[in-house]
């Protein structure tokens, strides 16, 4: 039988621009379906913003996106493990009027006990003076129907970000995406 | 942290993956369609037998799950081994140029208690300057003609066994490597990560 890989393959990540969500546009407790909690959370529209960390505005020679989130929710379900699969989508208006979509599937673990404090509302965590903020990863994929971000569309990225809870309730998120490559 | 207190961020939040384990796999397509997304070919594993599996290129154990430097654990936990499955409906969809997009389910079933893990996920194939070329059939081309495209995945795993309900806990990354042999997609191996 022959031996298997002995060497990892190349893992690079180049740091696309990041997304600010601000959440409190909307929420709607789905409740108790098989297997956990659904929650709908909404972004305020324009009130969350993408941008590069780094002040950069291109990458390989391509345009980077910034402008402001148009539109974007978070369809999530609270698994009774205490992990919270995230789905999202998002549109974003860039600064020079092209609109490009988000979308992601990703992993939230706001700790242990968190399902059980989600619906029983006891104790909440998070407050205005000592917010909870838990970490997320995501991977995203953009779509982009104008030529000078169409380079974007189809590769797969990843996101780290943070999700802000105060009185259990996701309130802000941001997260920095990466494109693998 | 107050995470969006005084305006725009202005530094990045750590990136740490760290790896779980690899696997190779054959490839067969079963078949090749042009719908209203765009050029699709079908694929799904292939036995090792009479096939493909060339040592002599790159050491490549088809089916086979592994850990690339044979450590026993990752992280608290016993490291993944074991063999693939099934890999059913990966598919590519020419979504640019130089990029196609990728969708696939794979079962990895592990040495140790033979639990059953499931993944369902999407993907990106970087097709580079060549594109679609790659796959352009058989009597275009030299059949012995080898390409290679980078492959990205970012799967979440499933499964009902408790030994390993921390992979299903996890966001993971798979940085991967097609062969595409005279126009036909033939194998890939893939390292799997998980976002950390």
């Amino acid at each position: 039988m022959s031996s298997h890989r002995r060497h990892f393959l190349d893992k690079s990540l180049y740091y696309l621009f990041s997304l600010d969500g601000n959440l409190e546009y909307g929420r709607e407790d789905i409740g108790f379906v098989s297997g956990g909690v659904r929650i709908n959370a909404h972004s305020v529209p324009r009130d969350s913003r993408a941008y590069s960390v780094v002040g950069e505005t291109r990458v390989f020679g391509e345009k980077l996106v910034a402008g402001t989130m148009v539109w974007g929710g978070d369809w999530a379900f609270a698994r009774e493990d205490d992990i919270e699969l995230l789905d999202v989508k998002a549109l974003i208006r860039t600064d020079d009027n092209a609109v490009v979509e988000v979308e992601y599937g990703g992993v939230l673990a706001a700790g242990p006990r968190s399902f059980r404090q989600v619906i029983s509302e006891k104790p909440k965590f998070g407050s205005e003076q000592n917010p909870l903020d838990a970490t997320f990863y995501v991977a995203p994929r953009f779509n982009s129907g104008d030529p000078r971000y169409a380079w974007l569309n189809g590769r797969q990225c990843l996101g780290f970000g943070r999700v802000k809870f105060i009185e259990s309730l996701a309130k802000q998120a941001t997260v920095d995406f990466w494109m693998m490559d | 942290m107050a995470i969006l207190a005084g305006g725009q961020r202005r530094f990045l939040f750590e990136k740490s993956v760290v790896y779980l384990f690899s696997y190779d796999v054959l490839l067969e397509e079963q078949g090749r369609n042009t719908g209203p997304l765009g050029w699709c070919v079908t694929l799904s594993h292939r036995s090792s037998a009479g096939g493909d599996d060339r040592p002599d290129l790159v050491p490549f154990r088809a089916r086979a799950v592994y850990h690339v430097l044979d450590d026993t654990t990752v992280e608290d936990n016993d490291a993944i081994v074991g063999t693939v499955g099934n890999v059913h409906d990966t598919a590519v969809v020419a979504c640019h140029d130089t990029v196609a997009a990728v969708e696939g389910r794979i079962t990895i079933q592990t040495r140790d208690e033979g639990a059953l893990i499931h993944s369902h996920y999407k993907g990106s194939l970087s097709l580079g300057p060549l594109g679609l070329a790659h796959f352009e059939p058989l009597a275009e081309q030299r059949p012995e003609r080898e390409t290679r495209a980078k492959m990205f995945i970012g799967p979440r795993f499933e499964t009902a066994h408790p030994k390993y309900k921390w992979l299903a806990e996890r966001q993971c990354a798979g940085f991967g490597l097609m062969t595409i042999r005279g126009g036909c997609a033939s194998r890939y191996t893939v390292d799997i990560y998980a976002l950390k």
